[in-house]
């Protein structure tokens, strides 16, 4: 193969390289010193304007430097002796890290927006043993890119024997795009308390710094103008500012992380790339998922989008982790159910239903009702803040809230059973679906407290690699007649269950 | 992937978990819960004598009486609960799975299949040394809520249940080669007897 590079000895980034490092450098200061720079925003008037100008173009040549210094010392090359791809890089502290070829799965080409200004690419390497992406060189030209993915591949290929095809990998196709309007549907319907807490956080935040540099004023005066409108008005403002604050920040988070969110399918397993500012590339292996997680709220469901979540078992270490959990934001029924079929051969059916006991509504309605208002009252009744009719208000409206919360959680918990699958329904208002595959057991755990023998119930949990799901207060007879079946099912199972 | 069926399983002829006959720990455990359980309360006893012969205060002295009653009920109740605790437990070795109960109130069963487990520890304290016995404990992919650790074996039967497991594992992973799937080596330590410092 004719080669423009020697990929032997160390070579560097393209010099354009530098602003990409820049920006991302820029990026993470700004992300790190930010209440720092809002103290000088709101204290500018005791400096000078040339102190503040000076300032800034100190930091910024500051910057450049670093980016300039991470370029130069960042290298890369491959040891055709020791068989391995070498990355050097640091201004202080070197590291040297060294990827043996055996051990690279995948090379991965990229481009953020960033890089698509400057038409650089970024390349990471993925390797086996690891769900992080060990190796990354940020910006190189596209030939550079292309050419040593085909090095590194050629020789990863020698050495393992068993894929001998990744060399002549075309660009697998993509098959599903998630697009804007999706996007914007999740946006304006999901991840309300997320995205209040992240309000809250950055509220709190700047209200902290103010009051750090003397500047609480500022929120005095505006507390003190709000204390002049009626009441109810205020109310009602600060609902509609909350609630149009949430989905702004929801509609901006959403669709920068999520953005061209597309799914390709690369032989055995598939490929999701998605991310304005950072892209990023997951993989998923269908022999490695253990837990598929459909969410959908009734909003959503008259919208028609889902989110897909997929819990893998991690490789690492062999044990259930968060990290390990994918998700796909905002896809139509036609969508979900292609992934679906992609991920475990076919849409899940249900032969067999569990419920569960009026028992579980009860006893929630004891222990998140009754109880607290009973205490509500017995206090009330000895401080005498409220009156009986506020009292009767304020009860009637956490009656009727979580009294509607329970009984629709209670009806909405259900767990399907076929043959192949195992599906658990939850939820109040979200409603999720966890879909399991029986062979892909772990361990079972039934459960009964003595008092439930009379009435014959019980629960169980089902651990799996990727997670585990749990469903309380049953008919124990039905729930241990299923366990039996899924211990069949695992013991006479060949398939691998990662 | 020979000969591959689908046929219907029919629930009612599988061999029914809750219907197994559970074997007790040994007796001799039983032994080893006490003296662990006697040390905690003889340094409690100590703890209440000490505070009586330091304390020159006359409130202390004369409340003394109290401490030593609650003392005396806190042991009955522990011992009750110890004794109960050690009853309800018990364990299976089916041909594929390993099956543990226990819990006072709340009655837990554990199931690990053989064909999931991970690696296997045998553990043996200095007491249990003594009494020749030993705990297992079966790792699977699971996390770790879902290890199964049973204390009280006899040292030969916690070997038994090892080496079946073992054997178990091997048989897959002989296959995850032979197939060349071979993906991470299951490893069965073999360095087994560690020294369950805890138990003490």
């Amino acid at each position: 193969m004719k080669s423009n590079f020697d990929f032997s000895i160390p070579q560097r980034q393209s010099l354009i390289g530098v602003v990409v490092l820049f920006a991302n450098t820029l990026q993470k200061s700004v992300r790190a010193l930010w209440p720092f720079i809002l103290i000088v925003f709101f204290k500018k008037d005791s400096y000078s304007a040339i102190q503040v100008y000076l300032g800034i173009v100190g930091i910024i040549i500051f910057i450049a430097i670093i980016a300039f210094l991470r370029y130069w010392f960042f290298k890369f090359y491959i040891d055709y002796k020791l068989e391995e791809f070498v990355i050097e890089n640091g201004i202080l502290n070197k590291t040297k890290t060294t990827i043996p070829f055996h051990k690279i799965q995948k090379v991965n080409i990229d481009q953020s927006l960033i890089q698509r200004i400057f038409n650089v690419h970024k390349v990471e390497l993925d390797t086996a043993g690891s769900d992080k992406k060990e190796a990354s060189i940020s910006a190189i030209s596209q030939e550079m890119a292309v050419e040593l993915k085909q090095h590194l591949l050629e020789n990863a290929d020698k050495n393992t024997n068993s894929t001998s095809e990744v060399f002549h990998e075309e660009e697998p196709k993509s098959f599903i795009t998630i697009g804007i309007p999706s996007l914007l549907k999740i946006g304006i319907t999901a991840n309300y308390i997320k995205s209040f807490a992240y309000i809250f956080l950055v509220f709190t935040t700047v209200s902290d710094n103010l009051r750090q540099i003397g500047r609480d004023d500022l929120i005095d005066d505006n507390i003190n103008q709000l204390e002049q409108i009626p009441i109810a008005s205020l109310i009602l403002g600060f609902l509609i500012f909350i609630f149009t604050a949430i989905i702004v920040v929801n509609l901006f988070i959403t669709v920068i992380k999520y953005f061209n969110f597309t799914i390709k399918k690369d032989k055995k397993s598939f490929v999701l790339t998605y991310g304005l500012l950072n892209i990023k590339n997951t993989i998923i292996n269908p022999e490695k998922v253990q837990i598929i997680k459909l969410t959908q709220n009734f909003f959503q469901k008259k919208l028609d989008v889902n989110t897909i979540e997929i819990f893998q078992a991690s490789s690492d270490i062999k044990r259930a982790s968060a990290k390990d959990k994918t998700k796909v934001p905002g896809c139509n029924k036609s969508e979900k159910e292609q992934i679906l079929k992609l991920l475990i051969g076919k849409l899940p059916q249900h032969q067999k239903t569990l419920v569960p006991n009026i028992r579980k509504l009860l006893l929630s309605l004891f222990f998140l009702i009754l109880i607290p208002v009973s205490i509500g009252l017995i206090i009330n009744y000895n401080i005498n803040k409220f009156t009986l009719i506020e009292m009767v208000i304020v009860i009637s409206i956490y009656v009727l809230f979580f009294g509607t919360i329970l009984y629709f959680s209670y009806r909405n918990y259900r767990l399907f059973i076929s043959d192949e699958f195992i599906v658990k329904q939850s939820g109040a208002w979200d409603i999720d679906h966890e879909i399991m595959i029986p062979y892909k057991i772990q361990a079972i755990e039934t459960q009964q407290f003595i008092w439930q023998k009379i009435t014959n119930i019980g629960s169980i949990v089902l651990y799996t690699a990727g997670g585990r799901v749990s469903f309380s207060t049953g008919n124990y007879t039905e729930i241990k007649e299923q366990v039996n079946k899924w211990l069949y099912q695992v013991e006479i199972s060949k398939e691998s269950w990662m | 992937m020979n000969e591959f069926t689908n046929q219907t399983i029919d629930i009612s002829t599988l061999p029914k978990f809750e219907e197994t006959t559970l074997n007790p720990l040994q007796k001799d455990y039983f032994k080893v819960m006490l003296i662990q359980f006697g040390i905690v309360f003889g340094i409690l006893l100590i703890g209440i004598i000490a505070l009586y012969l330091i304390s020159i205060e006359e409130l202390i002295q004369n409340k003394i009486i109290y401490f030593i009653i609650g003392w005396l009920v806190l042991l009955l109740l522990s011992f009750l609960y110890l004794k109960i605790s050690f009853a309800k437990k018990g364990f299976a070795l089916r041909e594929h799975d390993v099956i543990f109960r226990s819990g006072v109130i709340s009655e837990t069963t554990t199931i690990v299949t053989n064909n999931r487990v991970q690696h296997v520890a045998l553990h043996q304290g200095m007491l249990s040394r003594y009494f020749g016995l030993a705990s297992i404990e079966l790792f699977t992919a699971g996390g770790s809520a879902s290890d199964l650790k049973i204390n009280g074996l006899l040292l030969e039967d916690a070997k038994k249940v090892k080496e079946s497991v073992s054997l178990k594992i091997n048989e897959i992973e002989a296959e995850v080669v032979e197939e060349q799937i071979n993906e991470d080596q299951i490893q069965v330590s073999e360095n087994n007897l560690k020294e369950d410092s805890d138990e003490i």
